[in-house]
C-alpha cells in the first residue's frame, strides 16, 4: 500500500534505496525553501545556499538507478498521482475487473461446453457417420 | 482461470503459449525518475539564471518568492514521485493483471464469435434439390427420347418449287380476299397496292413502297380478331432519292428509289411488324409516312450542309438541324447582325398534318410565302420533280431583301421626292443635285452597300451593317438621311473653300441659342460656320443643312463668346432673289455672289448699329421708295451689287424750317469695295443757297452729303460705329450754319460771306468770322486792334464754355461794346495831341485800359510828376471802371436797356493818398459830368442821361464816348493847370 512504507524484500532493494532518497529530496527542498526564504545576502548564507543545491542535483544524480528499469508503470497511475488521487484505487478497480471478467468466461466455457456435447449428440444421433470425427472434436477440445 | 482452464494448464502446460504481454501506454519507473530529475535540474538552472539577469530590474523578496515557487513546484512534482515510487511495489503484479485483463477480452470477443458462427448455420435454410422434370418425363415415356433444339445442325427436307408456288398463290388469294374485304378506316387512303408473289406491294407516291403480307389463312371477321393474322413486314424502299445526274432530291416516276441498309431494314422490320400487330394498316402508314419525311428532311439537311461547305453561301448560312429531329432550322445571313441571334430564319419541318412544310420567320413572326409555297406542295405535278434547297433558299432571301428595300424604300419617300427603286434590291438615291448613288442590298448576305462607293458612303455602309438596337430599317433610313447631309455639307463646304471661306470648328452652339436664333422646325441639321480673312473677327456666314429635304439656311451673323458660351448676338437670314427661295441653287453663280451678299449685310448691319448709337429714329425702307423719288438721283451705277435706303427722322439732324420731317440715308456698294453713303433731304435756307464741294451739295432746295469707304480697308469693320461719322459732322455743320445764318439774319447782321466751315459777318466796322466746330462755334477777325483782338477770346472762352450755338448774344455784345471802344479811340487821340513832358520828355500823362472781363473793363490815367529836388518820378494811377447794367425796367429792346456804370470807386476807395492829392481833379470831373447831363440846362431827352449815383455814374451808351472825351480833356486841362504843382499833403 502507498500509504505505508515499503517492507523491504530481496526483491525491491532498489525501490526501497529510491523512496528513502526522495523523501530526503523533499525535506532537501524544505531546507532550500527556508534557506531562500531567509537569505539576508551575505557571503555565508550564500554559501550555505549554494551547497544545499549542490547537496539537491547530487540527490537527483542518485536517483537515477537502472535497476528501476523494472517496475512498469501504467500511464493511468501518473494521472491518478497528477489528480491527486490514490493508485491503489486503481490497482483495487483492476483487480475487481479482472475477478468479474474471470467469474463470466468461466460460466461461458462452462456452457459452451455443454452446448458441445449436446450438439456433439444430436449430430451422431442424425449422422451416424459422423460420430468418429465428433468424438475426435471433443477429445482435442475436452 | 481457475477451474477448468487450470486443470487443462497442467496436461498441457508446455503447448499453450504464454499470454501476450502489455507494453502500450506503460513506462518503466526509471525514465519517469530520470524525467523529473532533467526537468527540475533544468528548471533549477534556468531560475537561477534568471535570477541573476533580473538582479537589477527586480527587487529581492519578488525574486525570492519566484523562487520559492518554483521550489514548491518542485517539491511537491517530487512528492508525487515520492508516491509514484512507493505504488511501484505494486507495478509489477498490475502489469500481470493488465496482460490477463487483455487476454480475458480476447476470449470473450473469441465466444462471440462462436455465436456468430452459430447463427450463420441458419443461412442454410435455402438448399434444396429442384423438382423433378415432369414434362421431359413424360415426353421419354411416350417417344423414348426426349426432344431438344437441334439448332439447324440436323438438316431438313428441301421445299419443292411446287409447294412453294402453291404457298403463294394461296398467299395471294388470301392478300386479294383480305384487302377486298378491308374498310376505309382499315386501308389508308393513300396506299396504292399491288398483290402479287404472295405479299401486298403497297405504295405511297412520292414517298415509299413497302411490302407485307400474312402469317395464316385466317381472315378476320371481326375488326378485334385482326391479332389473330396480322400482317407481317417484308421489304421497303424510299421512292425517292438523290438523283445522281443532279445531286438533287427527286421524285422521278418511282425509278429512283432509296433502299435501306441491312441493319436498317431489320430495325424496321421490327418496329413495322410491331406496329401492324398493334394498330394495322393505318398504323404502319403514319410509322413510314413519318420515317420517310424524317429521310427527306435528313437529306435535304444534307444538301444544305453541302451548300455550307464550298458555295457562294458559304459563311451566310447556318443550319440547325439533330437527327431524328423532324426539323432544320436554316438561318441565312448569318455573317449579317439580323441572322446572327436567330433572328429571322426558315424552319423546314413537318406540319400538323405531317406534311414537309416550311415556316419563315421574319422580323420576330411568321410569315407566308407563295413561291415558297409552290416548291412544297406539288399539287398538280406529277412529273419528275426536283426538290432544290438552294432554289428555297433563293426565294427565302430574294423575297427579304425586297420586303427590306422595299421598307426602305416606303420610309425614304416620306422625306424625300428623288429616290427611286431601280430593281427589287437597288435604290438610286439623289444626294445633291450633281450626284447620286446606287444603294444596294446583297441577297445572298442581306449586307448592304454602294455601288461605286466613296469614304463616306463606305463609312456609311459600316454603320448600316452593324448591329442596331433599334428598329433597322428606321435606323439605315436615318444613314441615308446621314449620308444625303454629309454630302451637301461636304459639298458646300467644299465650294465654300474654293471661293476663299474658311471654315470655323470651334464655335459651337447650344440647342437652345439655335432654336432661339434661327428658329427652325428642323429635328436634325448641321450647322457650320466660315469667315472671310477679311472680316471682322466676330461675324460669320452660317449655314444649316437640313437633310431630310436638303434645304439650305443660310444666315450672316454675330457670334461672340461670353462667359465662355458662344451667343448669337445679331442674325439675319440672307434673302436671296426669287427663285432661290428658300433653297438657294447651289451654283457658281451663288457662291461667287455669297461674300458680296455677307458683306453687304454685315455693313447693313454695322450701319443700323451705328445709326443707334446715334439714338436716331430710323426705318429700314424700300429702296425704290416713292418719297425719294422726288430726289433727283444721279446714282445710276453699273457696278452697283447691293443698295439700301433709310429714313431717318428729324429730330434734331437739322432745323425743321429748313428741312422736313425726314431725311434719307442710301448705302450703296460698288463692285471695287466701295461704299458710298449718301445723306439727302430738302433744305430751304435763303441765307445759304449755293454751297457745292466735294462731299456736299445745296441746290434746289434740297442737300446731299456723300461720303465713299473703302470697304476693304479692314478698319472699317474693327473700330466700331464711324462709318457714318463724317457725314454726320457734316449734317451737323450744315445744321450750325443754318442756325447760325438764320440768327444773323434776324439779327440782320449782314453775311458777307459763308462756307461750310466759317461765315463773315461785318459787325459795327469789325469783320469776323464765324467758324464752326462740331461742338462749338469760334470767332476770329482780322481786326489787328488790340482790343478787339481780346474781346474775342474773351468771348470764344464763353462760347466754348457754354457750347451754345446762339451767336446773337455775342453780336450784341460786339454792338454794344462799340461805342466804348470808340472812347477809347479817341481818348487815346486827345492824349497823343496835347502832349504834356516831364522835364526827361516822357508824357505826363498816360492812357491805358485794362479788359478784366467782358463786364468789367478800366480806363487807367496814369499821372507822372518829378518828385521835387530829386530825379525820381512820381506815378499816381487814377482808374475809371465801366460796367454793363441793365435797366429792368425798360424793355431789352429798347436802347435803354443796357447802361454803363462809370465808378471812380477802384481809386477813390482804395487809395486815399492819391483822391486827396487830385481832390481838385476829380471835382473837376464831377463838375464835367453833371454839366453833360444838363448839356448847358437843356434837358436832355431819356436816351442821354448821366445819372449820378454815390461815386458812380450810370450813362447811356450813346454818350459814353462824350463822357470819355470829357473826362479824358479835364485830365489835360488839369495837368496843364497844375503844371509842376502839386497840392501839399
Amino acid at each position: 500500500m502507498t500509504t505505508s512504507n515499503i517492507q523491504p524484500t530481496s526483491d525491491n532493494q532498489p525501490l526501497v534505496k529510491v523512496t528513502d532518497e526522495l523523501s530526503n529530496l523533499i525535506e532537501s527542498f524544505i531546507e532550500l525553501g527556508i534557506l531562500v526564504h531567509d537569505n539576508q545576502g551575505t557571503n555565508q548564507s550564500n554559501q550555505a545556499l549554494v551547497n544545499k543545491l549542490q547537496q539537491l542535483i547530487l540527490l537527483f544524480k542518485n536517483l537515477n538507478d537502472p535497476e528501476l528499469k523494472k517496475y512498469p508503470i501504467p500511464i493511468d497511475v501518473i494521472s491518478y498521482i497528477e489528480d491527486g488521487r490514490n493508485p491503489d484505487i486503481y490497482t483495487r478497480e483492476f483487480v475487481e475487473v479482472n475477478a468479474k471478467l474471470n467469474a463470466k468466461l468461466k460460466g461461458k466455457m462452462l456452457g459452451f461446453k455443454k452446448l458441445q456435447n449436446i450438439l456433439g449428440d444430436k449430430l451422431g444421433k442424425e449422422f451416424p457417420e459422423l460420430n468418429g470425427s465428433i468424438e475426435t472434436i471433443k477429445e482435442n477440445y475436452a | 482461470m481457475n477451474g477448468n482452464a487450470q486443470s487443462s494448464s497442467n496436461k498441457d502446460n508446455e503447448l499453450l503459449p504464454n499470454i501476450p504481454h502489455i507494453t502500450a501506454n506503460i513506462i518503466p519507473l526509471s525514465n519517469i525518475i530520470k524525467f523529473y530529475t532533467q526537468d527540475a535540474y533544468k528548471q533549477l538552472v534556468n531560475m537561477i539564471e534568471n535570477l541573476s539577469l533580473n538582479l537589477e530590474t527586480e527587487s529581492d523578496l519578488k525574486r525570492k518568492k519566484y523562487f520559492l515557487e518554483l521550489i514548491v513546484d518542485l517539491r511537491s512534482n517530487s512528492i508525487k514521485l515520492y508516491t509514484l515510487c512507493k505504488w511501484s511495489q505494486v507495478s509489477l503484479d498490475v502489469s500481470k493483471f493488465i496482460d490477463l485483463l487483455n487476454y480475458f477480452r480476447l476470449q470473450e470477443f473469441t465466444f462471440d464469435q462462436i455465436l456468430f458462427q452459430l447463427q450463420q448455420l441458419n443461412n442454410y435454410g435455402g438448399a434444396k434439390l429442384p423438382n423433378g422434370d415432369i414434362i421431359t418425363s413424360i415426353e421419354v415415356l411416350y417417344n423414348k427420347k426426349p426432344t431438344f433444339p437441334s439448332y439447324n445442325y440436323l438438316k431438313s427436307n428441301p421445299i419443292s418449287t411446287r409447294k412453294t408456288i402453291e404457298v403463294l398463290k394461296d398467299l395471294n388469294l388470301i392478300l386479294v380476299t383480305r384487302f377486298a374485304l378491308m374498310s376505309e378506316e382499315q386501308l389508308p387512303s393513300r396506299f396504292e397496292y399491288v398483290i402479287k408473289d404472295g405479299r401486298a406491294y403497297i405504295t405511297v407516291k412520292n414517298e415509299f413502297e413497302v411490302s407485307i403480307t400474312i402469317g395464316n389463312e385466317v381472315i378476320p371477321e371481326e375488326e378485334s380478331d385482326y391479332t389473330k393474322s396480322p400482317f407481317y413486314f417484308i421489304d421497303f424502299r424510299f421512292l425517292f432519292g438523290i438523283n445522281p445526274d443532279t445531286n438533287l432530291i427527286t421524285y422521278k416516276d418511282d425509278k429512283i428509289f432509296t433502299k435501306l441498309p441491312e441493319k436498317s431494314l431489320s430495325k424496321l422490320e421490327k418496329i413495322s411488324n410491331q406496329t401492324l400487330l398493334n394498330s394495322g394498316l393505318p398504323g404502319l402508314y403514319e410509322l413510314l409516312h413519318k420515317y420517310t419525311i424524317s429521310f427527306k428532311l435528313y437529306l435535304i439537311s444534307k444538301q444544305f450542309k453541302d451548300l455550307l461547305i464550298n458555295s457562294r453561301w458559304r459563311n451566310n448560312l447556318q443550319i440547325n438541324y439533330q437527327m431524328g429531329k423532324s426539323l432544320i432550322i436554316l438561318n441565312y445571313w448569318s455573317s449579317f447582325y439580323l441572322g446572327k441571334n436567330w433572328k429571322t430564319f426558315i424552319e423546314l419541318g413537318i406540319d400538323s398534318k405531317y406534311q414537309l412544310n416550311y415556316r419563315w420567320f421574319l422580323n420576330g413572326k411568321y410569315e407566308r410565302n407563295l413561291e415558297l409555297d409552290e416548291i412544297f406542295n406539288p399539287i398538280n405535278d406529277t412529273d419528275t420533280k426536283t426538290l432544290n434547297v438552294e432554289s428555297i433558299l433563293l426565294v427565302v432571301v430574294n423575297k427579304h431583301a425586297e420586303l427590306l428595300m422595299s421598307s426602305i424604300y416606303d420610309q425614304l419617300t416620306i422625306h424625300f421626292k428623288d429616290v427611286e427603286l431601280i430593281n427589287p434590291h437597288q435604290l438610286l438615291l439623289k444626294l445633291t443635285i450633281y450626284k447620286s448613288t446606287i444603294f444596294a442590298v446583297n441577297p445572298l448576305s442581306g449586307h448592304f452597300y454602294f455601288i461605286d462607293p466613296t469614304p463616306t458612303q463606305n463609312l456609311i455602309t459600316k454603320k448600316i451593317n452593324s448591329p442596331t438596337k433599334g428598329d433597322m430599317i428606321q435606323e439605315i433610313v436615318d444613314n441615308l438621311i446621314q449620308l444625303k447631309l454629309e454630302t451637301l455639307v461636304r459639298e458646300i463646304n467644299y465650294r465654300l473653300f474654293t471661293t476663299e471661306w474658311l471654315s470655323n470648328q470651334l464655335i459651337k452652339l447650344n440647342e437652345s441659342e439655335i432654336s432661339k436664333s434661327f428658329n427652325l422646325n428642323i429635328k436634325k441639321y448641321t450647322i457650320n460656320f466660315y469667315r472671310r480673312k477679311n472680316y471682322p473677327s466676330s461675324w460669320f456666314l452660317i449655314t444649316i443643312v437640313n437633310p431630310i429635304d436638303s434645304y439650305t439656311y443660310w444666315y450672316v451673323a454675330r457670334v461672340k463668346s461670353i462667359l465662355g458660351e458662344w451667343k448669337i448676338q445679331w442674325v439675319q437670314q440672307l434673302q436671296f432673289e426669287e427663285n432661290y427661295i428658300p433653297l438657294p441653287k447651289l451654283d457658281f453663280q451663288f457662291f461667287s455672289n455669297l461674300p458680296t451678299i455677307c458683306s453687304n449685310m454685315i455693313i447693313d448691319h454695322m450701319i443700323v448699329e451705328e445709326l443707334e448709337f446715334k439714338k436716331l429714329k430710323f426705318l429700314k425702307i424700300d429702296k425704290d421708295h416713292q418719297l425719294v423719288k422726288s430726289f433727283e438721283s444721279d446714282d445710276f451705277d453699273a457696278d452697283l451689287i447691293y443698295e439700301s435706303l433709310y429714313i431717318i427722322y428729324n429730330l434734331d439732324l437739322l432745323p425743321i424750317q429748313n428741312s422736313s420731317t425726314s431725311l434719307f440715308l442710301k448705302i450703296r456698294l460698288l463692285k471695287n469695295n466701295q461704299m458710298e453713303v449718301k445723306l439727302f433731304g430738302t433744305f430751304n435756307n435763303s441765307n445759304i443757297k449755293n454751297i457745292k464741294d466735294n462731299f456736299l451739295s445745296i441746290f434746289q432746295k434740297s442737300f446731299v452729303i456723300k461720303d465713299s469707304i473703302n470697304l476693304l480697308n479692314s478698319a472699317v469693320y474693327e473700330s466700331n460705329k464711324n462709318l457714318l461719322d463724317s457725314i454726320f459732322n457734316r449734317l451737323n455743320h450744315l445744321k450750325k450754319l443754318s442756325i447760325i445764318t438764320q440768327q444773323l439774319h434776324n439779327f440782320k447782321i449782314s453775311i458777307t460771306e459763308y462756307s461750310m466751315v466759317d461765315i463773315s459777318i461785318l459787325i459795327s466796322d469789325i469783320n469776323l468770322k464765324i467758324k464752326l466746330f462740331n461742338t462749338s462755334i469760334q470767332l476770329t477777325s482780322e481786326n489787328s486792334n488790340f482790343n478787339i483782338q481780346l474781346i474775342i477770346k474773351y468771348l470764344n472762352s464763353y462760347l466754348l464754355e457754354n457750347e451754345n450755338d446762339s451767336i446773337i448774344g455775342v453780336c450784341k455784345y460786339l454792338s454794344l461794346i462799340q461805342p466804348v471802344l470808340t472812347s477809347i479811340k479817341t481818348s487815346q487821340e486827345l492824349i497823343n495831341q496835347n502832349k504834356i513832358n516831364l522835364s526827361n520828355g516822357l508824357s505826363r500823362l498816360n492812357f491805358d485800359v485794362n479788359f478784366i472781363t467782358i463786364n468789367y473793363l478800366q480806363f487807367v490815367y496814369n499821372i507822372y510828376s518829378n518828385v521835387p529836388n530829386t530825379k525820381k518820378i512820381q506815378k499816381d494811377k487814377i482808374t475809371v471802371s465801366l460796367a454793363f447794367k441793365t435797366n429792368i425796367f425798360n424793355d431789352f429792346r429798347s436802347e435803354n436797356f443796357h447802361y454803363l456804370k462809370l465808378s471812380f470807386k477802384d481809386t477813390l476807395n482804395t487809395d486815399s493818398t492819391t483822391s486827396t492829392k487830385f481832390k481838385k481833379l476829380f471835382e473837376l470831373i464831377f463838375k464835367s459830368l453833371t454839366e453833360i447831363d444838363r448839356n448847358g440846362d437843356a434837358i436832355r431827352n431819356e436816351n442821354e442821361r448821366v445819372i449820378k449815383l454815390n461815386f458812380d455814374y450810370l450813362i447811356n451808351l450813346n454818350l459814353i464816348n462824350e463822357v470819355m472825351n470829357k473826362i479824358t480833356k479835364v485830365f489835360i486841362s488839369f495837368l496843364n493847370m497844375n503844371n509842376y504843382i502839386t497840392t501839399p499833403v
